[in-house]
């Protein structure tokens, strides 16, 4: 019987509702060890502030958020008990993960670890519990910093494809905006699926992080057509695409018929991004963003089939049959 | 603000590029008392002005940028690269040898010995060609072009101080005269932190790549594309 797992549990898929695939709400960028030797604007990807993050995703309840999967690795500052605590709060799902992010943020003993170590703690992490706290992760992840897939990533890719294989989770990934232009496409997705597939691991159940930083049908239909799903999750963030430009291409991948492979979420990462702080908050999906999709001809099947049953579907699993 | 750049999204991705003893150099834009010192040259000058606060984020990546280039530099020649100098310098006194635009431009260009104005922490050493100019651009006041065909150099590792400037416009014209272009950008600093952010943005494209000193040195050690 096929299951999601979330931090307070195991439910039924048809119990997740309408998910944002791709959030943060506890993570802490100042942990990775990318240490550059230099100042800069640039801010770190915070949220520390367990009661800010409650609020907010009022604001996504109310909006008609049910779930959300975390993608806050261990490296920089995943607690499984505090997004416990979060969906306790709030009655929205909340789906812990694990694996890896970009190299700066993989934890040190990754350095010295084998691919078959990592799978183990992978493994053990979504069927017994993470950080020694019992409670599950319920996906993985693998992130990739550069442009090609090389070093200490690609042996945690691997890592998290065995995983996926012995578990039957899905796995999420993360492409770096600053190697878009040096990545045929802008997306590191069709590398990841060549790694995929060489260890075996089933094309749907991959969702390619980040399409929406670098905008290009024949890329987005590309990875839809291996199998892939095609997770829009950065929408709100109009210095990579203008959120107009995210509805048009989303209006061709579903009259290309890949209705069934699209996900969409908005990657809230730091306190300036709440609404609180001026930002667009968790609700800007539900609140912004689908409205315009409506505008654009998407009706409440479609709408119901990319918010709710295309989560369900890929981020549920038979924990008895893997 | 981050800038949008539809335009960019349009070019193919940028191809590897070598960074062997063979095919790559190292340049070195304008890391001197002129540029770097508070005190003396650009720095002296926004004193006089009042203005030198408006450098405090100029002069807070410098000292950095000097330190990574320390770095690049040490590994560099552990793996044979040519490392080329260029500074700003006026042949005369009266700075009338200098190109019109930095005339107009009334900058204190120095016309002192080059290899006394170079800073010590990154100084040439024996095997290194210093190119003195009086352009912003390092190909349009010096012979690099030549010297990098000589050389048979398809990549150059640039790195230096007005990098928004004199950095930029020399990295898009190596880039326009089909090198590869690694831009080491922390080794590098711009007049605010919003122009280097603006400078990495703009400099991105099919034949330029944005590096650390480290992944440089990565990249050196055969680790990393």
């Amino acid at each position: 019987m096929k299951i999601v797992r979330t931090v307070r549990g195991d439910i039924a898929p048809e119990a997740l509702g309408v998910t944002a695939p791709h959030e943060h709400l506890y993570c802490d960028q100042r942990l990775c060890r990318s240490n550059v030797d230099f100042p800069g604007t640039y801010a770190k990807m915070v949220l520390r502030d367990v009661d800010m993050v409650v609020n907010e995703l009022g604001d996504f309840r109310d909006a008609g958020g049910e779930a959300i999967a975390e993608m806050t690795t261990a490296g920089w500052g995943r607690d499984v008990k505090v997004l416990r605590e979060i969906s306790e709060r709030t009655d929205v799902h909340v789906i812990a993960i694990s694996g890896f992010y970009v190299e700066d943020c993989q934890p040190t003993f990754v350095e010295l670890a084998s691919i078959p170590e990592l799978q183990k703690r992978l493994e053990r992490e979504l069927t017994e519990g993470a950080d020694g706290s019992g409670i599950c992760t319920g996906l993985l992840k693998s992130g990739i910093s550069r442009p090609v897939i090389e070093g200490p990533e690609e042996k945690c890719a691997r890592a998290v494809a065995r995983a996926q294989i012995s578990t039957g989770v899905a796995i999420t990934t993360h492409t770096s905006a600053s190697s878009r232009f040096e990545i045929e496409g802008g997306n590191i997705g069709m590398q990841h699926l060549d790694l995929f597939d060489e260890e075996g691991v089933d094309p749907s159940r991959v969702i390619i992080g980040h399409t929406d930083e670098n905008g290009d049908i024949r890329q987005l239909a590309a990875l839809a057509g291996r199998g892939a799903m095609i997770q829009f999750d950065v929408i709100g963030k109009v210095h990579w695409l203008l959120d107009e430009t995210r509805v048009e291409l989303l209006c061709q991948l579903v009259d290309r018929g890949f209705a069934d492979r699209i996900m969409l979420s908005s990657d809230r990462c730091r306190e300036m991004e709440l609404s609180c702080e001026g930002g667009p908050g968790y609700g800007h999906v539900l609140r912004r963003f689908v409205p315009r999709l409506r505008e654009a001809g998407f009706d409440d099947a479609l709408l119901q089939q990319i918010l709710v049953e295309n989560p369900a579907r890929v981020l549920s699993f038979d924990p008895d049959n893997s | 603000m981050k800038l949008r750049v539809p335009l960019k999204m349009l070019s193919g991705p940028t191809p590897p590029f070598e960074v062997s003893r063979a095919d790559a150099a190292v340049l070195v834009m304008d890391v001197q008392d002129f540029t770097t010192r508070e005190d003396q040259g650009l720095g002296r000058l926004a004193g006089e002005r009042g203005i030198l606060r408006e450098f405090e984020e100029y002069y807070l990546q410098v000292e950095a940028a000097i330190r990574n280039l320390q770095g690049l530099l040490d590994v560099s020649r552990e793996h044979g690269l040519q490392v080329l100098y260029t500074l700003l310098h006026a042949e005369r006194t009266d700075r009338t040898d200098l190109s019109r635009q930095l005339r107009v431009a009334g900058w204190p260009v120095p016309a002192r010995d080059p290899l006394e104005e170079i800073r010590p922490e990154v100084s040439p050493l024996a095997g290194d060609l210093v190119l003195p100019r009086g352009t912003y651009s390092a190909f349009a006041g010096t012979d690099l072009l030549n010297i990098l065909e000589r050389g048979q150099i398809k990549t150059l590792i640039l790195a230096g101080m007005l990098a928004n400037t004199t950095v930029a416009l020399t990295a898009q014209e190596a880039a326009d005269r089909g090198f590869g272009v690694v831009m080491v950008w922390d080794a590098s600093a711009s007049e605010t932190l919003d122009w280097h952010d603006n400078m990495k943005t703009r400099l991105v494209g099919p034949l330029v790549r944005l590096r650390t000193a480290k992944q440089v040195i990565e990249m050196m050690k055969g680790a990393r594309t």
